[in-house]
């Protein structure tokens, strides 16, 4: 970890996907979508406050968990563009989290959700193992085998829904069943989802999980569901789940995403997409209005 | 009656039909055009009654608990009458009176006159509305009388109407 000037020697592209960024220490944890990161052509410098949401909550096990030996890694990953930046090991101690300022360089130009995994190295087997705070480390998530789980259970769901009648205002077996699991697993869901969504095998029921990304009430995962629509309607080569995302934002009605769709707005060639977009954009700035008003 | 509206569309299923012949449409776009014994509901548009208020009322269905996006398209009744499709003036059904006495029947009989349907509303500009708007829309409907509000209570409730006590 760097404090202050900018380099981007840290960072180095793998293939990796973000189940296999788990790494081989006593304890791993993924924590998906944390934050977003400002990743730019050139090297950005950034406080990233989540982390001293995990200094905190180390503190609080600082008894347990200080020990010479005994040391976290943060890895900070994104799945669009393989960028990985793993930090040169910290030691447990209350200091090594304070918000810190971080390098964070990028690829492509663009803001990406990250994901963060924290591997906590150096406890032998007789020692207390790091315990994980509820509402910051997810005890679902992948380091448990949970994310897998989930992930075929939604495939599942997809296959089933395939030759479901989706009807506007109709709550869909589907969408219930989805919604469930958002409120079971919060972002661990949502990201089975992405992955799911990342090659949708029936447009139908993939525009139907867009639609229940936007509509679904669960504060929690917002942040995560938000960000994968943007990803979507970038991103997506299916021009209809792309519609599908902008009409999850469109129910998400946050004006952060006001940037995102005019971008999708002026990188679209189809006309009533770019229509779609353009109403979506007018109800984003109206909301934006109401509310600095 | 010189424009007839087909409202309760998905806007998605239309993104990819202009310019293509009937046989070339996406399949899902005519799945959209669902007949019941061969015909197909739509209703006039007029000066007092808008094709918005008609995709409302729609949106207003008994059985619809949430305000969702919808769409519509408004397209010439005498194009439909020269496809050889019958029009037939019927009562509807909707939460909305007005609407009600607006409604006709397209008798479309075949696979071959559906098909020249979806190439005819392909043509128009399909008309979305976002999830919020429809929410704002219906809330003004139960709020004015438009829209029947006992005959759809969750959604009355839903997008928080304020309805008027009686006057004694």
């Amino acid at each position: 970890m760097t404090r202050g000037g900018s380099s981007t020697a840290l960072f180095e592209e793998r293939p990796l996907r973000r189940t296999a960024v788990v790494a081989d220490a006593d304890t791993s944890v993924i924590v998906a979508n944390v934050g977003k990161m400002p990743l730019a052509a050139q090297t950005h410098t950034s406080a990233f406050a989540p982390l001293h949401d995990y200094g905190a909550a180390l503190a609080k096990r600082r008894a347990a968990a200080i020990a010479p030996t005994r040391t976290v890694a943060c890895r900070y990953s994104t799945d669009a563009d393989w960028l990985i930046f793993v930090s040169p090991t910290l030691r447990l101690v209350t200091e090594a989290f304070h918000p810190a300022v971080i390098n964070i360089g990028s690829i492509d130009g663009a803001w990406h959700a990250c994901n963060m995994t924290y591997s906590v190295l150096g406890f032998d087997a007789a020692a207390q193992r790091f315990s994980m705070e509820p509402g910051l480390l997810n005890s679902t998530d992948a380091v448990l085998g949970i994310s897998p789980v989930l992930e075929s259970r939604l495939a599942n769901m997809f296959v089933e829904a395939r030759h479901a009648w989706f009807e506007d205002g109709i709550e869909s077996e589907f969408a219930r069943a989805f919604s469930t699991l958002i409120h079971a697993y919060g972002d661990t869901a949502v990201s089975a989802a992405e992955t799911l969504l990342a090659s949708p095998t029936n447009i139908e029921v993939a525009i139907e999980a867009a639609h229940s990304l936007g509509e679904i009430d669960h504060p929690p995962s917002l942040r995560y569901r938000r960000s994968l629509l943007e990803r979507l309607l970038l991103t997506a080569p299916s021009v209809r789940l792309r519609h599908g995302a902008a009409a999850g934002l469109a129910s998400i009605d946050d004006p952060s995403s006001l940037t995102v769709v005019s971008e999708a707005y002026a990188r679209e060639s189809n006309r009533r997409l770019r229509q779609y977009l353009q109403l979506v954009v007018e109800q984003l700035e109206r909301t934006r209005a109401c509310r600095t008003s | 009656m010189p424009h007839l509206v087909r409202a309760a569309l998905r806007h998605d299923r239309w993104l990819e039909t202009e310019g293509r012949a009937g046989l070339d449409l996406p399949a899902d776009a005519i799945a959209d055009l669902r007949t019941t014994d061969n015909i197909l509901s739509v209703f006039e548009v007029t000066e007092t009654v808008s094709a918005e208020r008609i995709a409302i009322a729609l949106a207003a269905a008994p059985g619809k608990k949430e305000p969702d996006h919808t769409a519509y398209a408004v397209f010439d009744s005498v194009a439909v009458e020269r496809l050889g499709i019958q029009i037939t003036k019927t009562p509807g059904d909707t939460i909305d009176a007005a609407a009600n006495l607006l409604h006709y029947d397209l008798n479309v009989g075949t696979a071959g006159k559906l098909l020249d349907l979806a190439v005819l509303i392909a043509r128009v500009p399909i008309v979305p509305i976002t999830r919020k708007r429809v929410g704002e829309l219906l809330k003004a409907g139960f709020e004015n009388g438009q829209l029947d509000h006992t005959r759809n209570p969750p959604l009355r409730d839903k997008v928080k109407a304020q309805i008027p006590a009686r006057s004694p």
